[in-house]
């Protein structure tokens, strides 16, 4: 069995790590990074990739380069995932917005785009302004969808008009036609071929929204694969010499990040909700009964969009973070001038809070875009059920769907991203998920400790298995267990009575409504405990509901939020005794914030 | 400030003529292109259906093409049924945008006005519109808010089927309050200036010229508002709105001293074409670009004045260097643009110095740090802005006050020595504090 060097080549940064056999199973070595050179002057990625790879076999005093056609030596399979140069920007097209744009966005989202636009018949914008938006937005390739098997063909064919009508080029390549995939009403496709072959590059795909009430987004998800590595990445500079490299297709790294959070929860058994927090977007992922869904939000980061975070967060949804007063021009003119120097890092103490207060409110709104996202689809209805409905209430069905995320159901929590992996203390990022996620129940929490998962998304292409324990072993940082309580019961009334041995030692102890407690519990150990709630609080088994646990910690511990256990809201004084309490920061350290 | 080489390729939206050859040299304020027109509202007019015939037969039928302007009552298509004619005609004045075979219809544009230069709001005063109508209905059927695009024809307001009213303007909400709708018209300029004087290097089909030249550039950190030309004015005070008169219209004031909001405010209504300064709180300039604001990407703001903020959002001097040398175009024609993308190959905005006799007096800095270099400090509590020397690179991660442990240098600044981040130094040019 060869050895593996996987790089993922990101907007300013490639990244690459080696992975080799030690003893009877195979681990990480070590990773190193390199600026990536998509960019003038340079224009050739594998630039990139190779100096990340000749940095690394510095590091670990070895020749791991190849030569000619080949980036790594002999005996050592190369893989790589990439979002250089914006990722994959699709463009996605609808009959309506709840209906089959929903759709089409899952489907293009799945498959690891970044929308630059949804638009749909019901979109409040003239229709000059849709055309604007066509022409102006440069996308990797068109999703076109629009109206159920057997409905209207006029929709999908208006939308054909308004894009050969609009002229929009391709990101890249100035003579290349623009890729559109359309996967709409199967009546309308010989008539769409008619209106978009002759200028663009036109794919049909079978309709991903065949009925009101299924989906098929596989055949579309699959094309538009296809199309990012035959199309966008044969564009992008340098990127066929890379492609001839591989081992496997280059994968974006968004997919490829699905990939390997798929495999964990399938063979976990779990359901998984995964954040990372980037300078300018954030992605939240999660697999939900073995089904892999994705938003970004874009504008959401932590660098480039911090602006826009406190911009829609508001300055008092960040200031309730703060343990310390500060007035709204401090707060505003230091989130802005971290804006102004997006690479910069947070030098005082003051700068650290302010800044994971922000995330945060960043991690609330992005998990609420992917919670209102990813909805079921509407139940089949009977034929006299169809009969006796009104339009109203049919219309009202389509619009009703409910969320399929049930954070009750989420057994793992994964934080990735600058400001949770790097994160001073692993209680810091604990709190920070904890506070943005809304969880329920009982919970594990990790972190990505170098976002190591796109690399091992690509592997998991050949090698699941390997990829699985590196990612178990080398990537995952545990933080540990969480208990989290929901409920009215009064405010410093016990909300949860817990007994057993959390490692070595037993405990019988009552926890308030509103206490957030935490227990030393490394990795490696184990709480074994019965959980007794009171009556109003509900720990994900129902209110008043008791359970009996085995779970292991991690680096922040085992802990038990009873913060919601009662519908009290919390001050200044409480957050400061979470930070204290959750060993995130020191009275000390607190204070001399305070003090200035 | 650097002396720089520029190359912009400047693009009309939507085709137009070029005025420029290529080899050509121009000034800024020269124009290069000229829009024939921007297309606005879409009419759909199901011409097949009108002249009775299969939509497939549009083609046959039609004697427009798309991109051909059309009168009002201009003729569209012509099907003749036993020699008797049967036309099809424009309902308005436009472009034919789209001629589906498909559908058998065409599609219609009309024209956003040009050089619109009308500078008074519309208002709609519902209270007005509506009198007889309970206060709280009307409110409950606004169907705009702060920030929408609008467009002739479309309804603001609907109490009843028949009754609303609609806008008969391209603009955009400014506001909405206690039910008076106020919208600013849109000012799109017909002309497209060469910006950077230089020389025409390319020309690419009827949209898109190219143009190089030696200026010099004095990069700023944040700004609103696009490109902006006009005569420097320099002041040596912070300005405030008493410092403003007539005589200021069109020109762009450098201000390193400071402006305060309500000199903003009032160059916005005088016609001001920019104000650079050093820096802005940034809930004042938050206020200052109105509705519709994103901070990671400005540029489209609809505001008359647009602005440059050489260093940021908190108190720091622009160098005094730069300040002289800026100076010295006092009453000469300059260029200047507030657009600012803050992202991965970021586009911050620049004022544009033609190359003259003088010189900037400061050596070109270099990119790369190391012990030695001149750098500035970025963020960083109190040091934000300060100038000193990299005493040495540490070899060893340090842990800094934050609890973050990062590669740092230790930089001398007013002969106290201090560790800063690598990540939060960047070069310099200019004399240091000390």
């Amino acid at each position: 069995m060869p050895s593996f060097l996987i790089t993922d080549v990101g907007s300013t940064t490639t990244k690459a790590i080696l992975i080799e056999r030690k003893d009877d199973e195979y681990r990480l070595v070590n990773r190193a990074e390199s600026p990536t050179t998509v960019e003038e002057p340079f224009e050739d990625v594998t630039i990139g990739v190779r100096n990340a790879i000749a940095k690394l076999g510095r590091i670990i005093d070895r020749n791991i380069s190849g030569t000619g056609q080949r980036v790594t030596a002999d005996g050592i399979d190369f893989y790589t995932s990439s979002s250089a140069g914006g990722g994959l920007q699709v463009l996605v097209i609808g009959l309506y917005s709840k209906v089959t744009a929903a759709s089409a966005s899952r489907a293009a989202l799945g498959a690891g785009a970044i929308l630059l636009d949804v638009i749909s018949s019901d979109d409040e914008r003239p229709t000059y302004e849709i055309i604007d938006s066509v022409r102006n937005s440069r996308p990797d390739m068109i999703l076109l969808t629009g109206g159920v098997d057997g409905g209207s063909v006029e929709f999908a064919l208006e939308f054909a008009d308004i894009i050969n009508s609009s002229n929009p080029k391709p990101r890249f390549g100035k003579d290349v036609k623009l890729p559109i995939i359309y996967a709409g009403n199967k009546d309308a496709a010989a008539l769409v071929k008619d209106t978009l072959d002759d200028d663009f590059e036109l794919h049909i795909e079978p309709n991903l929204r065949p009925t009101l009430y299924s989906e098929n987004l596989a055949p579309a998800r699959n094309q538009i694969h296809e199309l990012f590595l035959s199309h966008v990445m044969q564009q992008a500079p340098g990127y066929n010499k890379l492609s001839s490299a591989t081992a496997a297709s280059i994968m974006p790294t968004p997919k490829a990040v699905g990939a390997i959070m798929s495999i964990l929860a399938e063979r976990q058994k779990l359901n998984i909700m995964g954040m990372d927090i980037g300078g300018a977007t954030t992605d939240v992922f999660s697999v939900l009964n073995n089904v892999f869904h994705r938003t970004v939000s874009a504008n959401m980061g932590m660098s480039y969009s911090i602006g826009n975070v406190l911009e829609n967060a508001g300055l008092q949804a960040v200031k309730r973070w703060l343990p310390f007063e500060i007035s709204d021009e401090e707060l505003s003119d230091m989130v802005a001038t971290k804006m102004l120097f997006p690479t910069t890092l947070p030098v005082s103490l003051k700068e650290l809070l302010v800044e994971q207060a922000v995330a945060r409110e960043a991690l609330r709104i992005s998990i609420n875009h992917h919670v209102e996202l990813i909805t079921s689809l509407p139940q089949q209805k009977s034929k006299l059920q169809e009969f006796l409905a009104t339009e109203e209430q049919k219309v009202n069905d389509l619009r009703a769907t409910k969320s399929l995320l049930d954070l009750d159901s989420i057994g793992l929590v994964i934080g990735s991203g600058g400001v949770l992996s790097h994160a001073p203390r692993r209680e810091q990022a604990a709190l920070m998920i904890m506070d943005s996620c809304e969880l329920r129940g009982i919970t594990r929490l990790a972190v990505d400790s170098i976002f190591m998962m796109p690399h091992l998304g690509v592997l998991s292409q050949e090698y699941p298995e390997i990829a699985l324990n590196v990612l178990i072993k080398d990537c995952f940082i545990p933080l540990g267990t969480v208990v989290t309580g929901y409920g009215e019961a009064s405010a410093n009334s016990r909300a949860l009575r817990i007994s057993g041995t959390i490692g070595s030692q037993s405990i019988a102890e009552d926890i308030q409504a509103g206490q957030l407690k935490i227990y030393q519990l490394a990795a490696a150990e184990t709480a074994e405990l019965k959980l007794e709630p009171a009556e109003k609080v509900d720990i994900g088994f129902g209110a008043g509901k008791p359970q009996s646990i085995t779970v292991n910690g991690g680096q922040a511990g085992f802990i038990v939020d009873m913060r919601k256990a009662s519908k009290a809201t919390f001050d200044q004084n409480d957050l400061t005794e979470w930070m204290i309490q959750s060993g995130s920061f020191t009275a000390d350290e607190l204070n001399s914030v305070r003090r200035g | 400030m650097k002396l720089v080489n520029l190359c912009r390729e400047r693009t009309l939206p939507y085709p137009g003529k070029i005025s420029v050859e290529v080899g050509q040299k121009v000034d800024s304020n020269d124009n290069v292109a000229v829009l024939d027109y921007v297309p606005g509202n879409v009419y759909k007019v199901p011409v097949a259906k009108m002249l009775s015939l299969p939509y497939h037969k549009l083609d046959q039928v039609a004697i427009v093409e798309a991109g051909d302007q059309v009168e009002k009552g201009q003729v569209l298509a012509v099907n003749n049924v036993f020699y008797q004619p049967f036309v099809c005609t424009s309902p308005i004045k436009g472009i034919v945008g789209i001629i589906s075979k498909q559908l058998g219809q065409m599609y219609l544009r009309d024209y956003i006005p040009l050089d619109n230069d009308a500078t008074d709001d519309v208002v709609f005063d519902l209270n007005k519109i509506f009198s007889d109508v309970k206060r709280n209905i009307v409110t409950q059927n606004i169907l705009v808010k702060p920030g929408s695009k609008v467009s002739p024809s479309q309804i603001l307001a609907q109490v009843s089927m028949k009754r609303y009213v609609t806008s008969n303007i391209y603009g955009q909400v400014k506001s909405i309050t206690d039910k008076r709708i106020v919208i600013s018209a849109y000012k799109i300029n017909s002309e497209l200036k060469a910006y950077l004087p230089g020389e025409v290097m390319e020309i690419g089909g009827r949209n898109a010229v190219t143009i190089a030249g030696k200026v010099y550039q004095l990069q700023g950190v944040y700004g609103l508002g696009g490109e902006r030309q006009g005569l420097l004015k320099a002041v040596d005070n912070k300005l405030d709105y008493q410092d403003l008169s007539s005589a200021d219209t069109g020109k762009i004031i450098f201000a390193p001293e400071g402006v305060t909001l309500n000199a903003l405010r009032k160059a916005n209504e005088l016609g001001v074409s920019a104000v650079i300064t050093s820096n802005m709180p940034f809930l004042t300039v938050k206020e200052y670009a109105g509705i519709d604001f994103v901070p990671g990407i400005t540029g489209g703001e609809n505001i008359t004045t647009g602005l440059m903020l050489v260093k940021g959002f908190v108190p720091q001097a622009i160098d005094q260097n730069v300040v002289d040398f800026v100076r010295h175009y006092d009453g000469e024609w300059v260029a200047m643009t507030g657009t600012t993308h803050i992202r991965a190959g970021a586009l911050r905005p620049e004022l544009i110095l033609p190359v003259k006799d003088r010189r900037y007096p400061i050596e070109e800095y270099n990119e790369v740090i190391k012990e030695g270099s001149l750098v500035e400090v970025k963020r960083s509590g109190c040091l934000h802005g300060s100038k000193g020397r990299v005493k040495r690179i540490l070899a060893q991660p340090v842990v800094l006050p934050s609890l973050i442990k990062v590669l740092a240098a230790v930089v001398e600044i007013d002969q106290h020595e201090h560790q800063v981040p690598l990540t939060n130094i960047m070069p310099a040019g200019g004399k240091n504090n000390g």
